[in-house]
């Protein structure tokens, strides 16, 4: 019940009730919650000034980026952006079927957005050339 | 006798994948994740498969021959296709 009223002071009323419906401003209501609900908000608020220190919020950050670039692609040169293509089923079907064949051959990050990427590699190198 | 499908929790997720894509019933794959979903190791399970899922994987492959177990280890479709003999 404590933590309820403190969440509500943080939100500044603006919280869905206990039946999940949106609770509406209520001047004389508010009145009396802040009556009761103002020393344990303030004490609540105590502790914050001492946890200023930055360092403990730089570094997770490092290390969150670092994990994120050793699981997730491969470092590129480039910035990678996202795109949205339209393809016909049958060449989705294709692209599918060929990263599940190269995966099950031991390249175990195969899949149709690196088929596609190495594509377009091999299109600005000249290795590969459109008929038209 | 209620047929049963040996899997490991990785062949599930996958055709949970393949579910999504269209190429494996849906409904087939959301069994065998439901049933697996207490196992989190590489172990094979063995998991028992009604027959009205057996038959979804049957209409899938004479409906949508050219997505039916695309993208499934040579392994798995095997496995998949002895199923549905049992109820051919």
């Amino acid at each position: 019940m404590t933590k309820k009223r403190i969440s509500k002071d943080q939100f500044g009323g603006l919280f869905s009730g206990t039946k999940g419906t949106a609770t509406t401003h209520d001047a004389t209501q508010d009145a009396a919650t802040r009556k009761t609900t103002a020393p344990r908000a303030k004490s609540a608020r105590q502790p914050a000034p001492p946890a200023a220190d930055p360092a403990p919020v730089t570094a997770p950050a490092v290390q969150q980026d670092d994990a994120a670039a050793v699981k997730g692609r491969p470092r590129t040169h480039d910035e990678l952006v996202r795109v949205t293509t339209v393809l016909e089923r049958s060449q989705q079907r294709f692209l599918d079927r060929l990263a599940s064949d190269l995966r099950a051959r031991g390249k175990t990050d195969a899949s149709a957005a690196a088929i596609l990427r190495e594509l377009v590699r091999q299109l600005e190198n000249g290795t590969v050339k459109l008929p038209w | 006798m209620t047929p049963e499908l040996t899997l490991t929790t990785a062949e599930a997720r996958h055709l949970q994948w393949c579910a999504g894509r269209g190429y494996f019933p849906d409904d087939f794959a959301a069994h065998v994740i439901q049933h697996l979903s207490d196992w989190d190791d590489a172990r094979p399970h063995v998991v028992p498969i009604p027959e009205h899922l057996i038959h979804s994987l049957v209409l899938m492959r004479v409906d949508c021959p050219d997505d039916y177990l695309t993208c499934v280890a040579p392994d798995l479709r095997d496995r998949l296709t002895a199923l549905e003999t049992l109820v051919d």
